[in-house]
């Protein structure tokens, strides 16, 4: 038989509107996610597939406007060699019947609805077996019904489901919804193409995580990516290869100081060195350890340099303590009342028995009251 | 530093060289008329400690005479060094120059930095050393400059104290820390610390209520959503399962089974009800054979007994007729005892009858008698009634009598009044024996009596003739004794009397007769109350006398032996009639016994009678009774029969209301699903409607949009809070150190300046504003007084006292300064002028105080050393 080809992705989440990052971001996001039907379209011609399993959450909600679902259908529609087999996850599951059955009604033929457990004809000798959600929360775990799915013999099975392997907790799934690890096993599949995880992930040889193919948080750093899957044959393990096709590149990343640092110079070398590739980078920096405060001073000066490069920059100080050197206090005054009040806010800042939150409001007033004076040098 | 003498040369009006020399410690006071160079020395000594000596400014240029020159200045100073003389020369030649005896010590620029460092401060740098005052310069606030900016002012009073000031209050770096940190926190709040309208901090406040109201809408709409798609699943469910044939089918059949089911029932129930007729026909059967029985057995008994009754009473008959005859003999006894009674008793009423029209003639006649009697008394007391009531009429009345002696008694009142203002007469005789004098025509004067002369009195005096004695006119008393006496004559003559004696003898007559009609009435009233007439009436009516016919009163018979033999009589009368009426009840009573009697025998042969007519018509009646019995039998029988029939069948009967309700429940089953298919297909095209609508609108993203929106906005405000908080506690902290900086700092100038203040006032304290570090309330006498609305002496003092103390402080702190006052205390009134000399004196002990004033007079007071303009020679150096 001809190996079976196809692209494995999920967690598309179209319609998610990223409303906690600033304007100057948030349509870019928007529009690389829908953007994504044709990279992920593009990955298959160039991985010969002419399929792509999307195994869940292609919506970000169950009823998303209509401007949503028209334009992606209309995106799947455009390549008609390439089919799209669309899951009902938990964002979008069968609980969601005004969508699906808006869809259903104006999908074109190269775009399939799994609405039930029943196996499809993937491709010759390649059948589909679907676990679609019917409802957010299902309660079980759905893939054991894939093991009860007939399917002639000596045809491909491949599973299609949503849900956690582990307690991912990115929805706090109950323990009897986590689907059973060994499942591809259990059920007699060659593979089984999951969704829910929005990080790329191999359970085993056979079970993986596709992970969003572009990504929308920090808690996956770096670019989305799908797999290409080919299935030479049953009994054959699979080939997977992973495909990068997010356009935004997403990095959480600590700045650990000491006070001794050139905090400025610590930050920029901790920045993405291609400054043009920064324009779809998102950036946050937690700084964490301790810096004086002329090194505070320097490292938002810093930041604030270097803020316009990225897509998003964010430059976390919340962990990072003041250093209160003597010199520090002498820039302040030597003496007199900018001293004592210097010293006041010092003490404060490092008193142990008041609570976390005066201190840090003690501290960033002494940073405050620095940048004031230091400005005034200037 | 402490000033020794000044030479003064080409400086204004001194062009000649002047010295003043002997510049002591303490108070020195140089006096003298205007345009004598006091204001020249202050400036000349001014410009040689802070004008260098190369400077051509305008004050070191007012240095030059008229004439031109080189203005030269030069003084001798005591340091902790030694003695030095310091000289500076401007604007030709100048010079610069320090020396200590000959020796030079520093020159030019250098003697500059030498004499700037006597007048400067320790280790912050900034002036401090002299403290001069010159009129006009002595405001705290502008005063007389009232252009003049506060801080300039402040420069003037703390020139020598601005570095230590700035350096403890941190200055106008913290003035611009602070502003910068005020207009950061004015942006987010206002001045009462709510968030400012229009501010970024009220902006993210009101953001958040915004999208914290729009989430709580969507979430509405995205559970109404939810709700409406769970709710058409169920429906839909629901309106399958209602759909699905195989239901429909059971339902019909079910339908039909309990239709069946209650046709059976409904004639098993006829059934019931016919063996119930049977039944109860049975019953009746049995009841009637019952009831004959009963009634032959019945009429049997009846015949016997009625047998016995027939007997009994013929027996009672026949007593009854034996007691009835018994009684009417008896009846016929008392009757006639009776009668015999009545005959008596009617005699002694006769009797009786008779004796009281007797007594009542009797009677008559002693009225009649009485009444006459009586009459003629009282004519009799008629008579004498008239005569005493004419007597009485006569005669003066009490009041009248009243009058009469009313008017006796003044008479003799008047009288008396005319005797004892008469003359009186006591004639005493010059021996016994000598001849008597004598009234004209009366009596003799006895020796030694007095004899009054109310009317005057011609008195014979034997031997010697007459001697008139003439009382006084006293017409008043005679007058009234005429008119009393007056007055009694009228009363005697409406009297009717000629004497008072017969007046009364009348008065007393008239009296008497009162008293007996009095008594004539009371008599009368006793024997006619009522009149005469009356008393005669009564006696006509009594008619005439029968006396004649009448037997006497001594001849009537004995009344009580009368009525004694009536009263017996009648009581046996009443005894005769309980008799005869006792007799009487019984003969009644034994007549209807008997009457009874008879009516129960023959009664009880009637029924004897019937009840054989009864029995008649059986030959046997015994047998008739067994075959009766025997039929009762034979019903009961059936009647068992019939109603265990009847029973059987009801244990069978199916409940016909159980039947019943199952037919209901089968139709309401399929009338309940019917109309819950209907009611399905409404909500449902609801649902279906309502779906459409929200499905387009993408609520749930619009929801997780506004979430996220919500949680920015909640980071945000949480940012601008802690910016709030922040910025206020720096705020606070510095608003908090620059005054324990400025309390540290002018704690010791108040500790200085308050012995000063007490000495012009017991109890004045003076405050410091925190914002120009002047002084500005005093308060006296527990009153509070702004520094501006005080008078010009009063600030001019304290600006004084305030500068002694800032010298005292730094001549504590090893660095003493001269005070140097050009007229300085101009608005001071005299008294004050003394305590503020004390106020000098005090400060004086370990400072120096220079004093220039034109007030030669006032200034005399000050004391301390007198300092005078001598001529001098130029210093070598500046020669």
């Amino acid at each position: 038989m001809d190996p079976v080809r196809f692209i494995h992705s999920a967690d598309l989440h179209l319609g998610k509107r990223f409303a906690r990052y600033p304007e100057e971001i948030r349509g870019r996001l928007i529009e690389a996610r829908h953007n994504i039907l044709g990279r992920l379209a593009r990955a298959a011609r160039e991985a010969g597939a002419a399929h792509v399993l999307l195994a869940g959450d292609i919506f970000d909600t169950e009823t998303p406007s209509r401007r949503i679902w028209q334009q992606a259908i209309a995106a799947m529609a455009a390549d008609a060699e390439v089919h799209w087999w669309l899951l009902p996850g938990n964002h979008d599951s069968l609980a969601a019947e005004a969508l699906w059955d808006s869809i259903a009604a104006q999908a074109p033929a190269n775009v399939h609805l799994l609405t039930t457990s029943e196996a499809v004809e993937l491709a010759p000798g390649a059948m589909l077996l679907p676990a679609p959600l019917p409802r957010r929360r299902p309660g079980r775990d759905l893939t054991a019904v894939i093991g009860e799915t007939p399917t002639p013999d000596g045809v491909l099975r491949i599973g299609l489901a949503h849900g956690p392997i582990l307690d991912f907790s990115e929805d706090g799934q109950a323990a009897d919804e986590i689907i059973a690890p060994d499942r591809a096993d259990q059920a007699g599949l060659d593979y089984l193409a999951l969704g829910d995880w929005h990080g790329q992930m191999c359970i085993n040889a056979r079970t993986w995580y596709s992970g969003t193919p572009e990504r929308d948080g920090f808690r996956h750093e770096g670019r989305g990516a799908c797999l290409a899957v080919t299935l030479d044959g049953p009994a054959v393990e699979p080939e997977i290869r992973p495909v990068e096709i997010g356009q935004f590149h997403w990095q959480e990343s600590a700045l650990a100081l000491l006070p001794g640092q050139d905090a400025a110079l610590v930050l920029r070398d901790a920045l993405p060195p291609d400054r043009r590739a920064r324009r779809d980078h998102l950036l946050r920096l937690r700084a964490t350890g301790r810096a004086s405060l002329a090194g505070q001073a320097a490292l938002h000066v810093a930041a604030d340099e270097v803020e316009g490069d990225f897509g998003h920059f964010e430059f976390v100080t919340d962990a990072l303590a003041t250093e209160f050197e003597q010199a520090d206090l002498d820039a302040i005054d030597r003496v007199g009342a900018l001293r004592i009040a210097a010293e006041k806010l010092a003490a404060s800042a490092r008193d142990a028995e008041g609570s976390a939150e005066s201190r840090r409001l003690a501290e960033a007033a002494l940073n405050r009251l620095y940048s004031y004076l230091m400005e005034e040098r200037e | 530093m402490r000033l020794c003498s000044i030479t003064l040369h080409d400086v204004r009006r001194f062009t000649d060289t002047v010295r003043i020399e002997g510049i002591g410690p303490g108070v020195s006071v140089l006096t003298a008329p205007n345009e004598q160079g006091k204001s020249t020395l202050f400036d000349a000594l001014q410009a040689l400690f802070f004008q260098p000596h190369s400077s051509k400014a305008r004050e070191v240029k007012s240095l030059r005479p008229h004439a031109g020159g080189a203005p030269v200045v030069s003084a001798e100073i005591e340091t902790g060094e030694g003695r030095f003389r310091i000289t500076k020369r401007w604007l030709s030649r100048p010079i610069a120059e320090v020396r200590q005896d000959s020796r030079l010590v520093a020159k030019g620029d250098v003697a500059e930095e030498w004499i700037a460092a006597q007048v400067r401060a320790g280790a912050h740098g900034g002036p401090a050393g002299l403290l001069w005052v010159r009129q006009g310069l002595t405001a705290l606030d502008g005063g007389e400059k009232s252009d003049k900016p506060a801080r300039l002012v402040r420069r003037d009073l703390l020139s020598s104290v601005a570095g230590e000031v700035d350096a403890m209050t941190g200055g106008r770096r913290m003035e611009r820390a602070r502003g910068r940190c005020e207009a950061e926190l004015g942006d987010l709040v206002t001045n009462s610390g709510k968030s400012k309208a229009g501010g970024p901090l009220k902006a993210a406040e009101d953001e958040l209520v915004t999208l914290e109201g729009r989430h709580a809408e969507l979430s509405r709409l995205s559970e109404e959503m939810r709700g409406a798609l769970e709710e058409r699943r169920r429906l839909r469910r629901e309106s399958d399962e209602l759909h699905d044939p195989a239901q429909s089918e059971a339902a019909r059949i079910r339908l039909e089974d309990v239709r069946g089911a209650l046709e059976s029932a409904k004639r098993h129930a006829e059934r019931l009800d016919q063996a119930g007729e049977l039944t109860e026909t049975a019953r009746k059967a049995r009841d009637h054979a019952a009831e004959r029985l009963a009634a032959l057995r019945k009429g049997r008994a009846a015949l016997a007994e009625c047998s016995r009754n027939v007997d009994d009473t013929v027996n009672a008959e026949a007593e009854a007729s034996q007691s009835a005859t018994d009684a009417e003999a008896a009846r016929a006894n008392a009757s006639r005892a009776l009668t015999a009674a009545r005959k008596v008793v009617a005699e002694a009423e006769q009797s009786l009858r008779q004796l009281a029209s007797a007594e009542r003639a009797a009677e008559a006649r002693k009225r009649r008698k009485a009444l006459s009697a009586q009459i003629d008394n009282a004519r009799t007391l008629h008579k004498n009634l008239r005569s005493a009531q004419s007597t009485a009429s006569a005669g003066p009345t009490d009041k009248a009598l009243a009058a009469l002696e009313a008017a006796v008694n003044d008479l003799r009142v008047q009288e008396a009044l005319q005797e004892q203002s008469a003359p009186w007469v006591t004639m005493r005789y010059a021996r016994p024996e000598a001849p008597r004098a004598r009234l004209a025509g009366g009596a003799e004067l006895e020796d030694g009596k007095a004899v009054a002369l109310p009317r005057g009195a011609d008195i014979e005096l034997p031997g010697l003739g007459t001697l008139a004695v003439n009382p006084g006119t006293r017409a008043d008393s005679d007058d009234a004794l005429a008119a009393a006496r007056a007055t009694l004559e009228a009363r005697l003559a409406a009297i009717g009397a000629s004497t008072a004696e017969k007046a009364r003898a009348m008065g007393a007559a008239r009296r008497q007769a009162e008293t007996k009609l009095r008594e004539i009435r009371a008599a009368l009233a006793a024997v006619a109350p009522d009149g005469v007439a009356t008393l005669e009436a009564e006696l006509a009516a009594l008619g005439e006398s029968d006396d004649a016919a009448g037997q006497p009163d001594t001849d009537l018979p004995d009344r009580n032996a009368i009525e004694l033999a009536l009263s017996e009589a009648r009581s046996t009368l009443d005894a005769a009639d309980r008799a005869a009426e006792r007799a009487v009840a019984l003969a009644q009573a034994a007549s209807i016994g008997l009457a009874r009697a008879t009516a129960g025998r023959e009664a009880a042969e009637r029924r004897l009678a019937e009840a054989k007519a009864a029995l008649s018509e059986f030959a046997d009646a015994e047998l008739e009774e067994n075959q009766r019995a025997e039929a009762l039998r034979e019903a009961e029988a059936h009647f068992s029969d019939a109603a265990a029939k009847a029973k059987r069948l009801a244990e069978a009967a199916p409940d016909l209301a159980v039947v019943d309700a199952a037919v209901r429940r089968a139709q309401s089953v399929v009338a309940a699903n019917e109309a819950r298919l209907r009611e399905l297909d409404r909500r449902l095209a609801e649902l279906d409607t309502l779906i459409d609508v929200r499905a387009g609108e993408g609520i749930e993203e619009e929801l997780a949009d506004t979430a996220e929106r919500l949680a920015r906005a909640r980071e945000r405000l949480d940012q601008l809070t802690f910016e709030r908080d922040m910025l206020s506690l720096l705020r606070a902290e510095l608003d908090t150190a620059r005054t324990a900086a400025r309390e540290h700092y002018f704690k010791p100038v108040t500790r200085e300046l308050q012995p000063l203040l007490n000495i012009l006032w017991p109890d004045a304290v003076l405050s410091f504003d925190d914002e120009t570090v002047l002084p500005s309330v005093l308060v006296r006498n527990g009153q509070e007084e702004p520094i501006d609305v005080l008078s010009g002496g009063t600030r001019e003092q304290i600006a004084l006292l305030v500068r002694l103390a800032f010298a005292r402080l730094l001549a504590r702190g090893g660095r003493p300064a001269p005070i140097i006052l050009d007229d300085a205390l101009v608005f001071t009134d005299d008294d004050r002028i003394e305590r503020m000399f004390d106020a000098l004196h005090r400060q004086a002990d370990d400072m120096q105080i220079l004093v220039l004033s034109c007030r030669q007079r006032a200034f005399r007071a000050l004391g301390g050393t007198a300092l005078g303009f001598v001529r001098g020679a130029l210093p070598e150096e500046a020669a």
